[in-house]
């Protein structure tokens, strides 16, 4: 009586879990489309109508994609978009920890206006400097390089709270302890504050990649050679019908997805931490 | 999200004064210098002045840049776009990640895998997604129209473009709205649940009664995320649309982008970029306001 009872909650649950499983895989429809026609032939994209567009081919083709990396650089356009992607976190991972170390550990004249000062620049979104900051970029001659497609992303406040945050868990007896040994405060940092923090630094590091990899209105404003392109720029411009072909468009699309979608998968944890560090009280 | 509280320094020594912590803060408060407050006050300054088609300064000319972004016949269009737009995507995108939160709210091995899925489109660009809904969107052979039993060209149609878009981002959105609200739901203790389905409340009345009213921090701030976000949204709109046809799916930053980028029009542009940030600011005192009353911490 009582096994019974067990597979039947059991099965209930794999029930339930197939639906879900299910539910998911509507939720991402987009995406099958898009890999799906990626490898498709032209005609077979053109001719599928509707939800056919779902089944998988009978003779798969990588065609495609072969065709989008002869016909336009996209190793180069992932290196750029990768260069970027990596400017970005190393600076935010440096200069966000040591503002929060600042901020956590000492204790000096003017800390509460710094901090708010900090703290009130994400009341101003990126978006609406954006065309101050295009024409001090311009200024500078920065166009078209990688120093002026980085700089107004080197620096995050949500970095240095998250920073914080996670420098205010750690117990005071580790800081009396470590100074009882003569641990300088900067050796306190790179001995014991950073290398306890790497979950915290993993965390803004995902975000600032997806953050980065998918930006498109800023690389869309200071760059316009092709040698500058960004992933996205290039997607973008190959919508913009350059071939003409829906299959290359989706071949070309797959490209910039398959990445981030995969550090997305491997890093979810390090994803939903980052996110949600802070986000909301209670 | 209250961050001021917390400024007790963590180790209360008294030590004589260095200039280690303001050497330490030095790189991240000069890239905000440089990079939002300067940006900022150059955007106030230069709303206030004719500019050159390279946005340089040619002379003041007082509050007339406004006079005219406020008078001009678009701009009730384009002001209304904006909020119709954000409550379309704000509530498509709250409905949508709250009914798969609430499927996932329950922690079971595995679990990981739907979750993973539901919260998937986050990590994909706007770029793509127009690619892809493009051709999900096309008149011939659609997967729309063939769902809905159609026959609209729904991106070039005046009449559904901005609804359209509207769609585009709630799919953008509803991984993120939905880690957020799963969050909430979790937080939800166990022996409430519990005890409700003692009393024989149903899965939608557990829903209703206890997982929604306890997650209720989670919800409100995901409704204010997703208008804050929505006002800023962007690559979609240029590579779905390009704001038409005929302006339907002008929002105000595409008509800050148009004027800067297309026109030549920078004071306009400035403008236009200090009314979303007032938008966007007020919106955000609307939250803190409303969230000290309303939501309801346990």
């Amino acid at each position: 009586m009582k096994k019974k009872g067990i597979s039947k909650k059991a099965a209930k649950y794999w029930a339930g879990y197939a639906v879900k499983i299910l539910i998911g895989l509507l939720i991402c429809t987009p995406l099958l489309v898009c890999f799906m026609s990626a490898i498709k032939t032209e005609a077979e994209v053109v001719n599928s109508l509707g939800l056919q567009a779902l089944i998988p081919p009978l003779n798969p083709t990588i065609q495609n994609f072969i065709d989008v990396c002869t016909k336009v650089p996209m190793h180069k356009f992932l290196l750029n978009t990768l260069i970027q992607c990596g400017t970005v976190i190393v600076s935010q991972v440096i200069f966000c920890s040591l503002a929060a170390y600042a901020l956590t550990y000492f204790d000096f004249r003017g800390k509460n206006l710094l901090f708010t000062f900090i703290l009130t620049t994400m009341m101003i979104p990126g978006d609406v400097v954006i065309i101050a900051n295009y024409i001090q970029i311009q200024k500078w001659n920065l166009t078209n390089t990688h120093l002026g497609m980085a700089l107004p992303m080197l620096i995050g406040g949500m970095g240095i709270f998250l920073m914080r945050q996670y420098y205010l868990t750690l117990p005071r007896d580790l800081r009396e302890a470590a100074d009882i040994d003569g641990c300088g405060d900067m050796g306190f940092f790179f001995r014991i504050a950073l290398p306890l923090s790497v979950p915290s630094l993993a965390a803004l590091s995902i975000r600032e990649f997806i953050t980065v990899y998918n930006r498109y209105f800023w690389p869309l404003l200071v760059t316009n050679s092709e040698n500058m392109r960004t992933v996205q720029l290039a997607v973008a411009a190959m919508k913009d019908a350059e071939f003409n072909s829906t299959a290359l468009d989706m071949a070309c699309a797959a490209c910039c997805i398959i990445p981030v979608v995969l550090v997305f998968i491997i890093g979810h944890k390090y994803i939903v931490k980052g996110m949600t560090a802070g986000a909301v009280k209670g | 999200m209250n961050k001021k509280k917390q400024l007790q320094p963590v180790s209360g020594r008294k030590k004589k004064p260095t200039p280690l912590p303001y050497l330490l803060l030095l790189p991240a408060l000069a890239l905000f210098t440089a990079f939002t407050y300067w940006p900022f006050l150059r955007t106030i300054i230069y709303s206030f002045a004719l500019t050159d088609k390279k946005g340089n300064f040619v002379k003041w000319l007082g509050i007339q840049n406004y006079i005219r972004v406020f008078t001009n016949r678009n701009f009730g269009t384009i002001f209304g776009q904006t909020w119709y737009f954000a409550a379309m995507v704000c509530i498509g995108t709250l409905v949508v990640a709250m009914v798969l939160a609430l499927l996932s709210a329950e922690q079971h091995k595995g679990s990981r895998v739907y979750e993973t899925l539901f919260s998937m489109p986050m990590a994909v660009a706007s770029a793509p997604a127009a690619t892809i809904f493009i051709f999900i969107m096309r008149k011939e052979g659609g997967i729309l129209n063939q769902i809905l039993g159609t026959d609209l060209s729904w991106l070039n149609d005046p009449v559904f473009a901005l609804e359209s878009v509207a769609i585009v981002t709630i799919w953008l959105s509803i991984g993120s709205t939905f880690i957020f609200l799963l969050v909430g739901f979790r937080n939800v203790p166990i022996d409430l649940i519990e005890s409700s389905t003692l009393d024989g409340a149903g899965p939608f009345r557990r829903a209703i009664k206890i997982m929604i009213p306890l997650a209720s921090p989670q919800i409100f701030f995901v409704i204010f995320l997703n208008i804050t976000a929505s006002f800023r949204a962007f690559g979609q709109i240029k590579l779905l649309t390009s704001g038409g046809p005929n302006g339907a799916t002008t929002t105000l930053i595409y008509a800050m982008y148009e004027n800067a980028f297309l026109n030549g029009r920078y004071e306009t542009a400035y403008v236009q970029a200090l009314i979303l940030f007032i938008v966007i600011f007020l919106v955000t005192r609307v939250q803190t306001a409303l969230e000290e009353r309303m939501v309801f911490y346990s």
